[in-house]
């Protein structure tokens, strides 16, 4: 992985959950790779870390973060730094990412975790920080690792930057790869008034290393519809349409289908997975070469 | 301008302690206040899942509503302090303890630390089993000298309050009222199944004086003391056979 963001097939995959990881085990599917939550695996011991042996066996593996606080005025934390590099350690996974977000609160104020990926301001002062703590987490790694473009309900007052070149300019200072979330763009956008093609056709392709779809809930909210990105229902038609503006720009990318609420079976998850392998099928040979 | 600083401490304190001085932070687009709401339940409904799957039986007997309260009052008491909250919950059997509106159900504090037992023997590390084979062909008095460890994932837990029942039959027993009986558990992960094992008097007098570091010779001693009559070889052999004990780390160097 190293030098590279990522050694991921540029195949279609799925994010791996509890529910379904026996019948994985048990009956793997035909794709190459899946995605699991590196945090869901920090634990000393027990089934989880079998039963993730066992998957490694058979699959490539993506290891996405939501613990490491990227964007939080403050450094990462070690431990979680240690735990992760263990893990890479004995999982070898073919990427490593993580969001571009905050989680904590300052150490200043207690530290508290917030257990959600929160915005940050689209300043300087941020990007900064973020480069800096993606430097943090590229060196004690070993590894490019890919940050996530944010999906957001509420943005701050006295930007400096746009949300694209916010996104943009971070992944250029820090020097590392962009894990870009489809369903994100089109949620942010929805939510804070932004033109979501614009946005997408601003993003630095050539970073790109995986590409991330899911679904999104519609919620009443003053004035308008609240998009809620709960990755609890299928793909949206609006969401695949910038995905196929994306992989045009691209070319085949590894891409992966993300259900986290009301999971389905399997066999639901994999049909999402079919669609979007159908997808990179079509792509022109050559495409997003000349991006 | 905010600072970063700024803004993510009035953002945190917006979440937990309720203040809206992050509001003038956001943009202003008449749905900043609404925007925020999002934010802060967000919070909260994940960490109420997180420890509503941790403490599954806290849950069920004292209902969602109550549950729900509690949950908010522990997150204002003890937020978590890792990047994580695969630990967080540890306190909250200590926080149920000091909790007035709790108090009329003392039983609550050891159901809570029954659950976290089980939450954390899950993940817990391993350490290889002490197997029969290790003791066979020993003189007495090597075999009484001994000193097994319980497995890494093993909690004992010893209450005035029938936790093991409680904890088998919770749906029944929420709204009961329940009399003390002592009762004692052994919560452990030998192999991939959490085990939650009803224990004699005896049997939790044996396994925690080699929890404390005992001789065999020692928590035979203790067990005999609580029940003279108890059957002590077939306990034994019984949390042996099951993978309960591993080798004490010092007597591993030593046989070495």
């Amino acid at each position: 992985m190293k030098g590279t963001n990522t050694s991921l097939p540029p195949t279609a995959g799925f994010g791996l959950r509890h529910p379904h990881v026996l019948d994985v085990i048990s009956r793997p599917p035909a794709i190459d790779w899946v995605e699991v939550h590196t945090e869901n695996y920090m634990v000393p011991g027990g089934p989880r870390l079998r039963q993730l042996d066992a998957i490694r066996e058979r699959f490539d593996l993506s290891f996405h973060g939501v613990g490491l606080s990227l964007g939080s005025v403050d450094e990462p934390d070690r431990e979680h730094l240690t735990r992760i590099r263990d893990l890479v350690r004995r999982y070898r996974p073919a990427a490593l990412s993580d969001h571009i977000a905050w989680v904590r609160a300052p150490a200043q104020v207690g530290g508290a975790s917030l257990n959600d990926l929160l915005p940050l301001p689209c300043t300087e002062e941020a990007v900064n920080v973020l480069a800096r703590n993606i430097g943090i987490f590229q060196d004690a790694t070993g590894c490019q690792v890919m940050v996530e473009n944010p999906s957001m309900y509420a943005a701050f007052a006295g930007a400096e930057l746009d949300h694209a070149d916010f996104v943009k300019e971070t992944v250029r200072r820090a020097g590392c790869g962009l894990l870009l979330d489809v369903n994100n763009i089109h949620v942010s956008a929805h939510n804070l008034g932004f033109d979501a093609a614009d946005y997408l056709a601003r993003m630095p392709f050539d970073a790109v290393g995986e590409i991330h779809l899911a679904g999104h809930a519609e919620r009443a909210d003053a004035g308008g519809t609240l998009l809620i990105d709960d990755h609890g229902s299928q793909v949206r038609d609006s969401v695949w349409t910038l995905y196929d503006q994306a992989i045009a720009a691209t070319g085949a990318v590894p891409t992966l289908v993300e259900w986290d609420t009301e999971i389905p079976e399997l066999e639901v998850l994999l049909a999402e997975v079919r669609t979007a392998q159908s997808r990179l099928d079509a792509l022109p040979t050559g495409a997003g070469t000349a991006s | 301008m905010s600072t970063l600083l700024e803004i993510q401490s009035r953002f945190a304190a917006g979440v937990f302690q309720g203040s809206d001085g992050i509001l003038s932070d956001l943009e202003d687009d008449g749905r900043q206040a609404a925007r925020f709401e999002v934010y802060r339940n967000n919070t909260h409904a994940s960490i109420l899942e997180v420890l509503a799957d941790a403490f599954p039986t806290i849950r069920t007997l004292l209902g969602e509503g109550l549950f729900t309260r509690l949950v908010t009052a522990f997150i204002r008491h003890a937020p978590s302090r890792a990047n994580h909250l695969l630990d967080y919950g540890a306190e909250l059997p200590d926080f149920i303890a000091l909790s007035e509106p709790l108090a009329d159900r003392p039983w609550l504090v050891d159901i809570a630390r029954l659950d976290w037992a089980r939450n954390a023997a899950y993940g817990a590390g391993e350490a290889a089993p002490m197997g029969a084979d290790a003791l066979q062909g020993l003189a007495a008095d090597v075999l009484l000298a001994l000193r097994p460890a319980l497995v890494p994932s093993a909690t004992l837990l010893h209450s005035d309050w029938p936790i093991h029942a409680i904890w088998m039959n919770a749906d029944a027993m929420a709204e009961s009222s329940i009399a003390p009986r002592s009762e004692a558990v052994l919560v452990a992960r030998p192999a991939m199944q959490v085990q939650t094992s009803l224990l004699h008097p005896a049997e939790h007098a044996l396994l925690r004086t080699l929890q404390d570091g005992g001789t065999l010779g020692e928590a035979a001693v203790a067990a005999q003391q609580t029940d003279p009559g108890f059957d002590l070889m077939t306990a034994f052999a019984g949390h042996l056979s099951a993978g309960n004990f591993t080798h004490r780390r010092n007597e591993e160097t030593e046989e070495e």
